[in-house]
């Protein structure tokens, strides 16, 4: 879990107070569920280093606040991201209905490559549902966005969700759709400056 | 005897023929003696034959006879004793001659033994003469060997003891003269632990030795740890080399600082020098040096760079622009915190990693690299402050909301860097200047307050009661805790709404207008009161307010009625009945034909609503707050009412001797009330 990966990719999370954002960030980062999560205040972070195709890439995770009134200053995060995970609450209607403006948002603050995955949380109260999976599923085709139900509290789906952004965004670095090198990618390459250590070559004089 | 069973066998074979031909045929009674003779000899031969099969010499004895003894004749048998002996005296003859030639030779050999005795006797002489010379060889060679060993032994001390308390010349060159490896570090450490071993010779009676090796190790580390000092400055100066990416790639540039893969030599490097505080420290501020450069370039090339959107862009909203500004080296410090931290760490399990006790120390400097290195930013955000400030006139409430943006990133920031830390404590103290200009703008918006001829609050106020909502809600909506949010609020209120409590009481003094002057203080303090309520924090201040209309509301109310009363009459009927004695038809203005006149005037008024009546709910009417509005004409009316059911209960007082009394006040007290209302 050192600094060995080749990318790191920029996250925000958004969504209305209280659909589990913060409790998801942490499902991913420390497999737990916090059953009392307090309010984010602005902005929080976390990271954790995943491998796709034999690469190891780190997740920086921007955990923005829900509450209306941080609203002016999680907008300063979006800039750069690679990824954006729009949550909403699948037994919230009104979560739901907001998804537009999140959107909105999402689209004008990021890039045009920006990878929006559309989230619905609390899948184990699936029973108290208020918006079924078509529909939302309808929702994210009509707006381009990749689909997916998960649970942070039995951690259902929860690391796919995470993964699939990071599959999509590779992709596109691969593709060329995408230069990580350039600025608002939200993708960071990571070099060494330091010349690798000369270790054989003298071990074996040593000996 | 020999021939006699070589002549058996022969009869045997006969005899056997004999029995087998006759069987049983012939009487045994008439055969009786010869038969006897028979069975003696078949019992011989067949005991002979029995033996031969079991007895080799006999055979052979049978097999040699063979070769010489013809036919079976009477002749031949009583030759062959003859001839058996001649043959054997031939043998013995034989024998003689044999043993004569061998008793020669062992005579011979008799000489020759005698000659070796003889020898062997000279030799033993010999040897006993030459034992006693070589016995002290013996000796020589066993002590000799016995110290051989010795030395062995002692060389594998030796050895043992150079591996353990010396280096070897592959080591002091790694250590002295290679580029720095893996190798340079094991050794280091192998100098340490020599050290250590030696400070346990020095409680032996090795001291001398003990001392010897400890200073040249310690010569031995002074010059290694130079040399890191210098390897590790270099590499840490290194730290900052994305400054030359970006003078060469405009398109290509990124926070690739915040992310360098850290190799695992220069944490080891840092962690050996945490035993050399003095250099570590020099090497330390190459490492905050090179970030403080990194760092400020980032922040140029987020505000100008090749972005598609930098944030200069948002320069014009001085809130989005310092928000931008902040969230961004909010960013960066998350990024630089993960970097110090994998530099100042010490991976245990890594080998070649010096004292792990170290470690812990090492990490205890992470928080003042970053703060060193943040500290580059204060100047570059006060600027950015100072732009604002300087700059275009702007709005109060920008200044507040600034106020409250650095509030709330000193705490987002100081989670990250350290609450005590330069760049959080220097955001507390631009937010006091930004304050400052905030309270000087807040107490210049001073309005005074004089009545209006709509008896409504001026327009002034209304504005100041709009940006003091702006203001409002920013304090509602910042994360302060609650009793900074009050202290704040009160900072507000004592700038912005208790000199406007004050002006509007002071305003009562003349008596001219009161009326008008009541129904607009009432006014105002409404719009205060709309203002604050909202607020739980302002709660206890909207309820002074409130008190504080209920005062004038009092006023205003006892004024009109006063007015109401005195203008149709009523008060001055009521004041000669409160101060004469009965019977009160007898007191001049309270006869009976004056009091008839005086209530169909009465009656006219109030049935006709005339303006003496309507010009006090005009008044009323005139409150903005339609609660305050119905209560005051209520109240106005009761006091009406009130002031008749007074003079009717008079007139029906039987002491008072009005005789027509049901003419003179012919409308019940009810009947009134009902009308008013
Ligand atoms: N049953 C259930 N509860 C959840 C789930 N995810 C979150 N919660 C609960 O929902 C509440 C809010 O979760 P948070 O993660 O704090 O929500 P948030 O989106 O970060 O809210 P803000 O920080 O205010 O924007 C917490 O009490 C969680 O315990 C889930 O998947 N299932
Ligand atoms: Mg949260």
């Amino acid at each position: 879990m050192s600094g060995a990966h080749e990318y790191i990719f920029k996250y925000i999370i958004i969504g209305d107070m209280g659909v589990g954002k913060s409790c998801l960030l942490h499902q991913f980062t420390d497999q737990k569920f916090m059953t009392d999560c307090p309010h984010t205040i602005g902005v929080e972070f976390g990271t954790r280093v995943i491998e796709i195709a034999n690469k190891h890439i780190k997740l920086q995770i921007w955990d923005t606040a829900g509450q209306e009134r941080f609203r002016a200053v999680t907008r300063s995060y979006y800039r750069g991201a690679a990824g954006a995970l729009m949550v909403y609450d699948i037994t919230r209607r009104q979560t739901f209905h907001h998804l537009a403006s999140w959107l909105t948002d999402a689209r004008n603050l990021t890039n045009p490559h920006t990878i929006i995955m559309l989230i619905g949380n609390k899948l184990d109260l699936a029973e108290q549902r208020e918006v079924s999976f078509e529909e939302a599923s309808r929702f994210a085709q009509e707006n381009g966005l990749i689909y997916m139900e998960t649970s942070a509290k039995t951690g259902e789906n929860v690391e796919r969700s995470f993964i699939e952004t990071a599959t999509k965004i590779y992709q596109n670095i691969e593709s060329g759709v995408l230069d990580p090198n350039s600025v608002e990618s939200g993708i960071q390459v990571t070099t060494t400056l330091i010349e690798p250590a000369r270790e054989q070559q003298q071990s074996g004089c040593s000996c | 005897m020999v021939n006699q069973r070589n002549q058996r066998p022969l009869l045997t074979l006969d005899t056997k023929q004999k029995i087998n031909e006759n069987g049983g045929g012939s009487s045994p009674s008439t055969t009786a003696p010869q038969n006897s003779i028979i069975t003696r000899k078949v019992h011989q031969v067949v005991s002979i034959s029995s033996s031969l099969a079991e007895n080799d010499s006999l055979r052979n004895a049978l097999q040699y006879l063979g070769t010489f003894y013809g036919e079976n004749t009477v002749d031949e048998r009583r030759n062959l004793r003859g001839v058996l002996e001649s043959k054997t005296l031939d043998t013995h003859k034989e024998l003689l001659r044999e043993f004569t030639k061998v008793n020669e030779r062992l005579e011979l050999l008799d000489n020759v033994v005698g000659d070796l005795s003889k020898a062997c006797s000279l030799i033993d002489e010999q040897m006993r003469q030459h034992e006693s010379v070589t016995k002290s060889f013996l000796v020589q060679y066993n002590n000799t060997q016995q110290k051989l060993s010795d030395s062995q032994h002692r060389q594998k001390l030796i050895s043992t003891f150079l591996t353990q308390f010396q280096l070897t010349d592959a080591e002091r060159d790694a250590l002295l003269y290679h580029p720095i490896t893996q190798t340079f570090f094991r050794t280091l450490n192998k100098v340490h632990d020599i050290k250590n071993a030696c400070t346990d010779m020095l409680r032996t009676h090795q001291q001398k030795s003990g001392l010897e090796i400890m200073e040249e190790m310690s010569g031995y580390q002074d010059t290694a740890y130079e040399r890191l000092s210098r390897w590790t400055q270099e590499k840490c100066r290194l730290l900052s080399s994305d400054v030359y990416q970006d003078s060469y790639a405009d398109e290509h540039d990124e926070h690739l600082y915040g992310h360098l893969l850290v190799e695992q030599e220069l944490k080891n490097a840092l962690n050996a020098l945490s035993g050399r505080p003095v250099l570590l420290r020099c090497c330390l501020k190459e490492i905050v040096s090179a970030r403080k450069t990194a760092l400020v370039s980032k922040f140029f090339d987020a505000l100008h760079g090749g972005r598609r959107r930098p944030i200069e862009m948002a320069a014009h909203d001085p809130v989005r622009y310092i928000g931008d500004i902040l969230a961004w080296i909010h960013q960066s410090a998350a990024s630089e915190r993960e970097l110090v931290d994998s530099l100042l760490s010490n991976d245990e399990s890594e080998p070649g990693t010096p004292t792990s006790s170290s470690s812990s120390s090492l990490q205890s400097y992470s928080f003042g690299v970053l703060d060193e290195t943040f500290q580059v930013l204060n100047a570059h955000l006060k600027d950015k402050i100072d732009q604002i400030l300087n700059g275009e006139r702007v709005d109060m409430i920008v200044y507040f909301r600034l106020g409250h943006l650095m509030e709330l990133y000193r705490f987002t920031i100081g989670k990250l860097l350290g609450m005590n830390s330069s760049l959080p404590c220097y955001l507390s103290e631009l937010r006091s200047m930004v304050d400052h200009c905030f309270y000087d703008v807040l107490q210049k918006q001073q309005v005074v307050v004089s009545l209006t001829l709509n008896l409504k609050p001026p327009n002034d106020m209304v504005d100041l009661m709009h940006k003091l909502t702006d203001i409002l809600n920013t304090l509602n909506q910042s994360m302060v805790p609650q009793e900074s949010r009050e202290q704040e609020f009160s900072n507000i209120i004592s700038a912005v709404v208790d000199p406007i409590l004050s002006n509007l009481s002071s305003t009562i003094t003349s008596q001219e207008n009161i009326s008008d002057m009541y129904v607009f203080i009432v006014n105002c303090h409404a719009l205060l009161h709309n203002t604050l309520s909202p607020y739980d924090f302002a709660t206890k201040k909207s309820e002074v307010v409130m008190a504080e209309t209920d005062k004038i509301m009092e006023q205003f109310i006892s004024f009109q009625s006063d007015q109401l009363l005195t203008n149709v009459g009523i008060k001055q009927i009521l004041d000669l009945i409160k101060n004469n004695q009965k019977p009160l038809s007898a007191v001049d203005g309270l006869k009976p034909e004056q009091m008839s006149l005086f209530m169909q005037s009465l009656y006219v008024h109030l049935f006709s609503t005339s303006t003496l009546l309507l010009s006090p709910q005009q008044q009323c009417d005139k409150i903005s707050s339609t609660r305050l509005k119905v209560y005051s004409k209520n109240r106005i009316t009761t006091a009406l009412s009130d002031a008749y059911a007074q003079v009717y209960a008079c007139i029906q007082d039987l002491e008072n001797q009005y005789d027509n009394a049901k003419e003179i006040a012919f409308r019940t007290p009810q009947q009134v009330k009902i009308l008013l209302e």
